[in-house]
């Protein structure tokens, strides 16, 4: 049994995950916006995940910062395993630090933008969210570079990097941008519309996530018990999200349409532990990706779910209990 | 359920069944079939979207 966690992977998940937010912010922010170009009163939604991009740029900056100190990468995905050489990070990290300095001047430009002409900035927010979704999704494409893009190997490397943006970060905005519009009922008319697409977003991600592994699929197998436990979560991720995105959401709907007191106490749990396990999913997905050096059994990994998920579940209703506003009655 | 969704639910059971079979023989059938069904669903699920916005 293996445990060992080198600095450099927390660094990568750190990254990863921040970009990962950025880029479902822009991406979900450009959709809001363009909605809403023809009308008067602008989209308060993008305005929200201002908020979540700006959170996700620091984030995906510090990991950025804290992968150049500590060069050396191991990396995974779903059990199916390709590592990049040491040589294929550091091409990567070079061919992006023009990107990256680039989009943190872009962000910054626009913290001063808003504050200095917030009518004029939310004109231009369409654009603005483009700018972003193409520079972010240059930059998460490129965690590690062979020199060839026409490889397989490369090929999952970009897919791979880019899934993250439709599964992980459009869940966790997703997430945010409910939670929000519980607290402000003048939100929902605009994001409950847009559930549909959103669950679409996340499903196509985790079937580029398939193809990409499949590119790899002769080179990267490995039965090992991380393998069958990405799998299994994998497989929790789809029979949770379909239930969630489905008849749970449609549940919701119909219940928050008149109010928010007509879901029984049994729903908000449900909805409550689905959500939970959802998020919590994703980002274990994410996490373990990292975490090549460590050699458990299968039921390790599967202990420290179940608990991360039960964490997750209790962090939830402390703030529920903090600010009852984000509560479901 | 609507029919993507079952394709989908399928495909998330499917593939947890199939990880016993992986573990005892290495065969991948049953996976791969999994993830036929996952993108069956998933075409299922674009086609209902498209159409329900042409409504």
């Amino acid at each position: 049994m293996i445990i060992e966690v080198q600095p450099v992977e927390l660094w990568g998940i750190i990254k990863q995950v921040g970009l990962a937010v950025a880029g479902a912010s822009s991406l979900w922010g450009l959709v809001f916006s363009v909605r809403k170009r023809h009308q008067p009163s602008p989209s308060k939604i993008s305005l929200y995940t201002l908020l979540s991009l700006c959170a996700g740029g620091v984030a995906a900056v510090v990991g950025w910062f804290g992968m150049q100190l500590s060069l050396n990468v191991a990396w995974a995905h779903e059990g199916i395993t390709v590592v990049p050489i040491l040589e294929e990070i550091a091409n990567a990290l070079l061919l992006t630090r023009p990107g990256y300095v680039f989009w943190v001047s872009l962000l910054i430009l626009g913290v001063f933008g808003w504050l200095r002409n917030r009518e004029r900035f939310i004109q231009l927010l369409s654009p603005f969210y483009a700018l972003h979704l193409g520079l972010i999704t240059f930059l998460i494409s490129l965690p590690a570079w062979n020199g060839f893009s026409e490889t397989a190997t490369q090929l999952f490397y970009m897919g791979h990097g880019f899934h993250s943006i439709l599964t992980l970060g459009s869940v966790i905005v997703l997430d945010f941008l409910f939670l929000m519009s519980l607290a402000k009922p003048d939100l929902r008319a605009e994001l409950y519309p847009i559930f549909p697409f959103i669950s679409l977003g996340i499903w196509i991600g985790l079937g580029i996530d398939f193809l990409s592994v499949a590119l790899i699929f002769q080179e990267g197998l490995a039965l090992t018990s991380k393998f069958f436990f990405m799998q299994t979560v994998v497989g929790i991720i789809i029979i949770n999200g379909v239930l969630l995105s489905g008849p749970i959401t449609r549940k919701l709907l119909i219940s928050l349409k008149n109010g928010r007191s007509l879901l029984g106490k049994r729903w908000v749990f449900i909805i409550n532990v689905s959500g939970t396990i959802s998020v919590s999913s994703w980002l274990t997905i994410a996490v373990v990706d990292f975490l090549e050096h460590i050699e458990v059994p299968y039921h390790y990994w599967l202990a420290g779910y179940v608990g991360f998920v039960l964490v997750a579940y209790c962090l939830h209703e402390i703030v529920v209990k903090i600010e009852p506003e984000t509560a479901l009655e | 359920m609507k029919k993507y969704e079952l394709a989908m639910f399928s495909a998330g059971a499917l593939l947890l069944s199939s990880l016993p079979l992986i573990f005892l023989t290495q065969n991948f059938t049953l996976w791969g079939i999994a993830k036929g069904l996952y993108f069956l669903g998933l075409l299922f699920m674009t086609l209902e979207i498209a159409s329900s916005r042409h409504k």
